[in-house]
C-alpha cells in the first residue's frame, strides 16, 4: 500500500520511495529508504502524514506520501 | 566551520559561542546569507578562533545554492583555504540523518568534532545517547552541549583545540556510501538496546490537535493576524517615535551645528541626514520582525504552519512555508522579503519574492485614502477595501502566470520537512538574532536608501534648464526632478492621469510609498495634511487636476492611479533588500514586472472606466 493508505500507530517497513531526483535523496537523507522501519504518527489537514523514524518526526504532504509504498511489519 | 541539519540548533550554538561579535554577509557571488564571528576561549589557540556558521543542509552535495555554500566553505572557499576543522552539529534525535551528513564532511579529511545536540528532547523520546560509544562509532570526538543555557562549551573549546593541533584524521574512502556508513555508526551508537521505538511525546499530542484542518487552520490565521498586527499597529508608534526623535534631535542638532541655507548645508542635512533618519526609522519595523520570525521558528510552530497552509499554496506552484511572508508583505514588503530566508530552497524564494511587492503595504493606504475621500466620499471604505482585494487577485494570479512561464518546467518541491519538538524560544538567543540582522539590514538595505533619497534632493535641488532660480533655490517644477516629472506624464495618458504632479508623486513613491501624499500637498504648495482626504482644498485640486487629465473622467483616472500604485515598484528600500536576497537580475526583472503590469492595468482600469 501507498503511505497515504497506511494506518496510524503500526509499525511499518518502506519497500519503495520513489520521486524526482533530489526529492528521492532527501527521503533517503531523512531515513526513509527502502528497508526502513517508520510509524505514521498523525494524519494532518490536506492529506499530509507526521511519520515517526525512531525519535525523529517528519512531516511530508500528500504528493509525497503518494510517492512512498510501505506494508507492514 | 560550524555544519549541521536545519533546525538542531546550530545557530544558537553559533550565538552562543561568538555572542555580538558576529555578522551576517551574504557568501561570494551568492545570496546565501552565511554569519561569521569570533569564539573568544583559553582552550583555543591563540585564545580565539574565526567561526563561520554554514548554512543548514542535509547533504553537501549541492543541489541547491544553501548545499553549494556550504560545500564551497568546506573546501576551500573562494580563497583555497579548507576549513581548518569542523564542528558538525549532530541531534540527538536524529542520529540517521546527521551522521549520514557527519559522513560526508568526514569524508572530505576535514579535523571534525562532533557536538552533540538536542539530548534533553531525546531523553523525552526514549534515547539516551552515550557520548563516548559515539565517538568510537564515528571517530571523531564528541561533546554533549546545550546551547540554549550553554552547557558544554567549555569541553568543546577542548576538543576543537585537540582536532586543530591532530592534524587530517583517517579518511573515509571514496567508494564508502555515507548513507550505509551512518547506519552502521548509528547501530554501534544504540548498541544492545537497538534503536529506541517511537515514544508519544507532548509534541505529538499537540501535533495530533494542531495540525488537523479545524483547528489548524484557524490557529494560522490568528498567528498570520498577529504578525500583520505587528507589522502594522506594534512598529507603527516606534517608527513614529524614531522618526520624530531624529527630526527633532538629530535634524533639528545639525541645522544649530550647521547653520546657513546654503547648498551643501542643504545636501547634508536634507538629503544625507535625512536619508538615514529614513533607514533608522525603519530599524523598529526589522527588529520586531526578526524577533517574530525567530519566535515562530525557535519555537517549532513554523514548520507546522507551512504543513497547515500547503494545499492552498501548491495551486500557484508554492508550498506551505511561502504563505508567513506573503501575508507580512500586507503590512510591509520590507519584513516580507527578509522572510524569505525561512523558505528551505531558491526557487521558492525567487517565487515568492517575485509576488511580495504585489502584495499592498500599509504605505500605500494613506494614497488610497486620499483618492479615495476625494473622488468616492461615499464609498472610500469600500475603494480601499476593493484595493486590497486586487491586490489579493493580482497575488494569486501572478503566482499562476509564473507557474506557466517564468517558472515552466521546474516542479513544485512536495513539502517534505522535518518537525522540530516545541520548546520555549531562548530570549537570549532571539535578541542576539534580531540585533545582529538588524544591524545587518541598517547597513546594508539602508546605502541603497541613502544613495536614492540623495540622488531624489540632488535632482529637486538642480533647476532645469531655462528656469529661474539657483542651485538648491529653485522651486519643484522648475527642478531637474520637475522638468523629468513633466517629461514622463505625457506616458500616462492613456491612463489618464498625464498631469506632472501626480507623474512626480510616483517617482517620490518610488523611493518611499510614505512621502507620495506630502510630494502631491507639496506640488500644490498646501501642507501635508494630519489625515490623508482631510484637507478639502487638496481633494478640491487633486479633483480639478485629474477631471482635466482625464477629459472629465476624473473617478475613472483617480482608480487608474490608485492600481498604478497598488501594482508598480515598491519602494527603494525593498528593491535594495531584493537585490540581496535574489540579486540584481531578478531585483530588475521585478522592477520591469512591476512598472509594466501597473501600467497595462491602469491603461485597462481607465479606458472601461471611462467607457461605462
Amino acid at each position: 500500500m501507498m503511505l497515504h493508505e497506511a494506518p496510524t500507530g503500526r509499525e511499518l517497513i518502506v519497500t519503495a520511495a520513489r520521486g524526482k531526483g533530489a526529492q528521492s535523496r532527501l527521503l533517503a537523507t531523512l531515513g526513509i529508504a527502502a528497508g526502513s522501519r517508520i510509524v505514521v504518527a498523525q494524519r494532518a489537514a490536506f492529506g499530509a502524514r507526521v511519520v515517526a523514524i525512531g525519535a525523529d518526526r517528519v512531516a511530508l504532504a500528500g504528493d509525497a506520501c503518494r510517492d512512498i509504498e510501505v506494508r507492514p511489519s | 566551520m560550524l555544519i549541521g541539519n536545519p533546525n538542531v540548533g546550530k545557530s544558537t550554538l553559533f550565538n552562543r559561542l561568538t555572542g555580538a561579535r558576529q555578522r551576517v554577509v551574504n557568501a561570494p557571488r551568492t545570496t546565501v546569507e552565511v554569519a561569521t564571528g569570533s569564539w573568544r576561549d583559553p582552550a583555543l589557540p591563540g585564545g580565539e578562533v574565526t567561526l563561520t556558521d554554514l548554512p543548514g543542509t542535509y547533504d553537501i552535495k549541492p543541489s541547491s545554492p544553501d548545499e553549494r555554500v556550504a560545500t564551497t566553505a568546506l573546501l576551500g572557499g573562494t580563497d583555497g583555504r579548507r576549513a581548518a576543522a569542523a564542528i558538525v552539529a549532530v541531534d540527538a534525535t536524529a542520529l540517521g540523518r546527521s551522521l549520514y551528513l557527519l559522513g560526508q564532511v568526514r569524508a572530505l579529511g576535514i579535523p571534525t568534532v562532533v557536538a552533540l545536540t538536542m539530548a534533553d528532547v531525546a531523553l523525552t523520546r526514549g534515547v539516551a545517547i552515550d557520548p563516548a560509544r559515539l565517538a568510537r562509532a564515528v571517530g571523531s570526538p564528541v561533546v554533549t552541549v546545550d546551547p540554549r543555557k550553554g552547557h558544554g562549551r567549555a569541553a568543546l573549546a577542548d576538543a576543537v583545540n585537540e582536532a586543530l593541533r591532530g592534524g587530517t584524521p583517517e579518511v573515509l574512502t571514496h567508494d564508502t556510501d555515507a548513507l550505509e556508513w551512518a547506519d552502521r555508526a548509528v547501530r554501534i551508537a544504540y548498541g544492545d538496546e537497538g534503536r529506541p521505538e517511537p515514544r508519544r511525546t507532548l509534541t505529538d499530542r499537540v501535533d495530533a490537535v494542531l495540525l488537523t484542518p479545524w483547528v489548524g487552520i484557524p490557529v494560522f490565521a490568528a498567528v498570520l493576524w498577529g504578525m500583520l498586527q505587528l507589522v502594522t499597529t506594534a512598529a507603527t508608534p516606534l517608527m513614529t517615535a524614531v522618526d520624530s526623535w531624529w527630526s527633532s534631535a538629530v535634524l533639528g542638532g545639525s541645522r544649530w551645528l550647521i547653520p546657513g541655507d546654503g547648498w551643501w548645508e542643504q545636501a547634508v542635512v536634507d538629503g544625507v541626514l535625512a536619508g538615514v533618519g529614513v533607514v533608522v526609522s525603519f530599524a523598529p519595523l526589522m527588529a520586531l520582525t526578526f524577533v517574530a520570525l525567530a519566535i515562530l521558528e525557535d519555537s517549532g510552530y513554523l514548520a507546522r504552519a507551512a504543513i497547515v497552509a500547503d494545499r492552498g499554496m501548491r495551486a500557484m506552484g508554492l508550498n506551505g512555508q511561502a504563505t508567513l511572508p506573503l501575508i507580512i508583505g500586507f503590512g510591509c514588503n520590507l519584513p516580507a522579503l527578509a522572510a524569505l530566508k525561512t523558505l528551505p530552497s531558491r526557487r521558492q524564494r525567487l517565487a515568492t519574492g517575485l509576488l511580495i511587492p504585489f502584495t499592498s503595504c500599509t504605505a500605500r493606504l494613506p494614497v488610497y485614502l486620499l483618492l479615495a475621500s476625494a473622488f468616492f466620499p461615499r464609498y472610500a471604505g469600500t475603494v480601499v477595501f476593493a484595493m486590497y482585494a486586487l491586490s489579493a487577485t493580482v497575488v494569486v494570479l501572478g503566482g499562476l502566470v509564473m507557474k506557466r512561464t517564468v517558472l515552466r518546467g521546474r516542479s513544485a518541491d512536495s513539502t517534505i520537512m522535518v518537525l522540530p519538538a516545541y520548546q520555549r524560544p531562548n530570549l537570549r538567543a532571539l535578541g542576539l538574532s534580531a540585533w545582529t540582522r538588524t544591524r545587518a539590514f541598517v547597513t546594508r538595505a539602508g546605502t541603497v536608501i541613502v544613495m536614492a533619497l540623495c540622488a531624489l534632493w540632488l535632482l529637486s535641488a538642480i533647476p532645469a534648464p531655462g528656469s529661474h532660480g539657483g542651485f538648491a533655490a529653485v522651486r519643484a517644477e522648475d527642478s531637474v526632478y520637475g522638468a523629468t516629472a513633466a517629461a514622463v506624464a505625457p506616458v500616462f495618458a492613456p491612463a489618464g492621469f498625464d498631469d506632472w504632479r501626480l507623474s512626480a508623486a510616483l517617482v517620490s513613491g518610488f523611493v518611499a510609498k510614505e512621502i507620495v501624499v506630502g510630494t502631491l500637498a507639496q506640488s500644490y504648495a498646501l501642507d501635508e495634511p494630519a489625515e490623508p482626504g482631510a484637507d478639502p482644498s487638496l481633494n478640491e485640486r487633486l479633483r480639478d487636476t485629474l477631471d482635466a487629465s482625464s477629459g472629465g473622467h476624473g473617478p475613472a483616472a483617480a482608480l487608474a492611479f490608485l492600481a498604478f500604485v497598488l501594482m508598480y515598484t515598491p519602494c527603494v528600500a525593498t528593491l535594495g533588500e531584493l537585490r540581496r536576497q535574489l540579486g540584481s537580475r531578478w531585483m530588475l526583472t521585478a522592477v520591469a514586472i512591476g512598472l509594466t503590469s501597473a501600467y497595462l492595468t491602469a491603461v485597462l482600469v481607465f479606458q472601461i472606466g471611462r467607457a461605462l
